[in-house]
């Protein structure tokens, strides 16, 4: 029996059966034999997920663009449909044509965020392919990695054959040409990785070794020889307007957790908000033209059917073209019957009066991100915002209708105490008193402010690589002493575990010796850690223990002249600027954004976007 | 303003579309065949659509139905070209024709299914008529109850071919008295031990109360 007649088999048992089945609209179908490299692009997480994220639809859609390629999708498995595959022998196939993974060139996993690392294991188990590198040999794939943790994850080097760094449009390319002439010489396995090792913006691992000092940390990092780059440096699209772009995405059969056109209208972020990883390695901020993103709703609207449109980009309120664009997409969703959804924008009379023109629905909430409780700690995380814009934003809110306003916040930041956390209840006080002071004829009825608090976990290639991260118990103290300090009805105050951001932490900032702890971990049967009713915090500290790692090793302090594992890794951003806003931070001194002035990152080496505005 | 029906079968590819999936997904073909799609007015708008006899996840059809208000005239068979243009695959528009003299989707009262699985027993379609009645739990909107689905089976009929057996079966649907042919199966397990493996179910013809078929 094929492997397609044992899934529809099956199938009857798991729920939502259509995660796995394929055949929505535009997914793109081939014949095997008319094309050279079958590329199996496994997001390790589930469908819904997966589907929802733009690389995806890009590369997807980019590689079957290649005569010479059939480019597939794999997701993870929810834990009904893994157990169904396992007790039938259903080993993981690409999505399009049933056929196992085995049979393809490449497994490419985007690496999204920490707590898929083990979904990538066990999705490798599932497909029976040899987790590690140095156990595959010739007719197994190449497994290939990529996206934003791509830069600091060398837990998982010990299993990439090599890694993509930075966007993916013009490197993806690359590397399959050099394949379709690797496969055609016939020349062995590590010849393909010594010729990719030459584009820039790859990394192969195997071609480094990692020597290491009695205390644990970094000793040295080494090339096995003089052809290998001694750093490499992350890929960027220059001009975004000549990128491509699908002109059509797969239309899903299940409702995903983004259903709809998303148009991305930057990349990078003017901000600099000193805890943020993606506003520094997506650096420099390069936008989209008005005229390519209008061009491209509208070919996507045809090609797809979706109801709604949304904007995408780290901080839409940035993007110099919003007006046209808005206008624009306000009269073309007008006579199409389709809708426009906004992303949060910072609030003013522009994006008030865009509100009003786009939302014929019930005013919903508006979310503002403060992050901090205090200026003191706005300022330590370079986070431009003040109170004073907070009560206007809110004021103006209210005034406007709305009558339910979200808030964002993170504690376990640096140099944060307790009176900072205390601050984050007092600032939601601050914004139920805003809406008393607004006349009852303007406001809407029913007031609810809900303060959601986050914990902050250190990343490399921000300012706070270095920054020790609170431990579990402090983490508890500070939602305790928040929790204490709501007392407001009107606030409704959720947090997230913090058992997940400890363990985030540890493979954030993780080297390579954590592979065996991701390798014990999925033998014992840990995966899908992103899902609260899967994850399992002391099975997993159990797994430290059986291999001997201490995992608070990697949540500690660094020092500045410390060896950092990712060393080996430029995104452009020079460490020395980073010290710089580290030391900033401590003295609470705030950086301007990219387009007020230069604080000379280093991503100007990229020759383009807001450097040389 | 004019109702259109649209006759169309959902193969083995599609069978695991849930009800909600396959109205957002006949939808979203519709807008992609630029159908000149009624809008309901108000705050939300959306196109005023209805599924004849939501299907079972898992069994296939050759006669599923909807009707959909378009706002101007179409020609139903470029329009249905058009529509299986951008279908996915496993959905296929059979034939389109105008509505608005036609009989509502709740006078739909029973249907012909069959089910082909493969079983070392053979069913026995005279033995299980000729039981009287059949007891089965029934799952209902207000939980589960005991329930005798004989009065809603009109005809039953069994063919074998070595171990691949088919029973069609013609039984009550719709709104008033509702049979799923899967609970069929359960009695035929239930009373004569028939354990099937690789049972398909499909759904051949839908008829409203006065014997005619839909179209």
């Amino acid at each position: 029996m094929n492997v397609k007649d044992k899934v529809y088999k099956i199938l009857p048992k798991v729920s939502k059966p259509t995660r796995y089945i394929g055949n929505e609209y535009n997914s793109v179908h081939k014949n095997a034999n008319d094309v050279d490299i079958r590329f199996a692009f496994c997001f390790p997480d589930l469908y819904e997920v997966g589907m929802s994220h733009l690389g995806l639809k890009i590369l997807y859609h980019l590689l079957n663009s290649r005569e010479d390629t059939w480019c597939e999708r794999v997701f993870a498995p929810w834990v009904d449909m893994e157990e169904q595959m396992r007790e039938n022998n259903i080993p993981l196939y690409g999505m399009e044509s049933f056929d196992e993974l085995k049979d393809f060139d490449f497994l490419g996993f985007t690496l999204q965020y920490e707590m898929s690392y083990t979904n990538i294991l066990n999705m490798l188990d599932l497909a029976g392919i040899p987790k590690l590198q140095k156990d595959r040999t010739d007719g197994d794939p190449f497994v290939v990695m990529g996206g934003p943790c791509a830069y600091s994850s060398e837990c998982l080097a010990d299993f990439v054959d090599y890694y993509m760094l930075g966007e993916g449009e013009e490197v993806m390319m690359e590397v399959m040409d050099a394949y379709a002439q690797w496969k055609k010489s016939g020349a062995p396995r590590e010849e393909y990785l010594r010729a990719v090792s030459k584009i820039e913006g790859v990394y192969v691992p195997s071609f480094y070794e990692i020597e290491y000092n009695e205390d644990g940390t970094v000793a040295a990092i080494n090339t096995i020889d003089e052809t290998v780059p001694k750093t490499v440096r992350k890929r960027v699209v220059e001009d975004l307007d000549k990128m491509f772009a699908p002109d059509e995405v797969i239309v899903p059969f299940m409702e995903v957790v983004h259903d709809r056109i998303m148009l991305e209208v930057f990349r990078g972020c003017i901000r600099g908000c000193r805890f943020c990883q993606a506003g520094m390695i997506y650096r420099p901020v390069r936008e989209k033209s008005p005229a390519t993103l209008v061009e491209n709703a509208k070919n996507l609207l045809k090609s797809t059917g979706f109801e709604e449109i949304s904007l995408s980009s780290l901080s839409t309120s940035d993007y110099r073209g919003l007006k046209e664009l808005t206008d624009k997409l306000i009269d073309m969703t007008e006579s199409e019957c389709v809708s426009l959804s906004l992303p949060s924008l910072r609030l003013d009379s522009f994006s008030m009066d865009l509100m009003q023109k786009v939302q014929k629905v019930r005013k919903s909430s508006l979310t503002f991100a403060p992050e901090a409780g205090t200026q003191r700690m706005r300022d330590v995380i370079n986070k431009g915002i003040t109170e004073e814009d907070l009560m206007n934003a809110s004021t103006m809110a209210f005034e406007g209708g709305y009558s339910s306003i979200k808030l964002y916040f993170m504690i376990g930041l640096p140099y944060e105490t307790l009176d900072d956390v205390r601050g984050i209840g007092d600032l939601s006080k601050k914004v139920v008193d805003c809406y008393f002071k607004v006349d009852k004829e303007k406001r809407g009825k029913g007031l609810r402010v809900t303060t959601s608090v986050s914990s902050f976990v250190p990343k490399a290639f921000t300012p706070f690589q270095w920054a020790r991260q609170n431990t579990m118990d402090e983490l508890r103290a500070k939602q305790q002493a928040l929790k204490e300090n709501i007392t407001d009805r009107k606030i409704k105050y959720n947090y997230h575990e913090a058992p997940v951001s400890v363990l985030e932490g540890v493979f954030a900032r993780g080297d390579r010796r954590l592979s065996k702890v991701l390798l014990k971990a999925v033998e014992r049967g840990i995966r899908l850690d992103g899902w609260s009713e899967v994850f399992d915090y002391d099975k997993w500290m159990g797994v430290f223990e059986e291999c001997g790692i201490d995992p608070f090793f990697y949540t500690r302090e660094r020092s500045f002249d410390e060896i950092l594992p990712w060393d080996m890794i430029d995104v452009g951003v020079k460490k020395s600027f980073l010290i710089e806003e580290a030391k900033r931070a401590e003295q609470g001194i705030v950086t301007p954004n990219c387009r007020e002035k230069c604080s000379a990152c280093g991503a100007a080496c990229f020759k383009g976007g807001v450097c040389y505005e | 303003m004019s109702k259109y029906r649209i006759k169309y079968e959902r193969s083995e590819d599609a069978k695991f579309i849930s009800h909600l999936d396959l109205m957002r997904t006949m939808n979203r073909a519709l807008r992609r065949a630029e159908a000149p799609l009624q809008y309901t007015q108000g705050f939300n708008p959306h196109s005023i659509m209805t599924v004849a006899l939501p299907l079972s996840v898992g069994i296939t059809s050759e006669c599923e139905y909807l009707d959909i208000t378009f706002k101007e005239d179409v020609h139903c068979k470029m329009f249905a070209d058009k529509l299986n243009s951008v279908m996915p695959r496993g959905v296929r528009i059979i034939e389109i024709r105008n509505a608005d003299d036609m009989r509502a989707f709740k006078y739909i009262d029973n249907a012909i299914y069959t089910a082909t699985f493969t079983s070392d027993v053979a069913p026995d379609c005279k033995a299980f008529a000729d039981m009287g009645e059949a007891v089965m739990l029934k799952k209902t909107k207000s939980g589960e109850k005991e329930e005798d689905i004989m009065p809603d089976i009109r005809n039953l009929n069994c063919e074998s071919s070595g171990n691949t057996h088919t029973i069609t079966m013609h039984i009550n649907v719709g709104s008033s008295r509702n049979l799923k042919p899967e609970l069929v199966m359960s009695a035929f397990e239930k009373f004569q031990g028939i354990k099937t493996e690789d049972l398909r179910i499909h759904r051949k013809t839908v008829f409203f109360n006065d014997g005619t078929e839909v179209f």
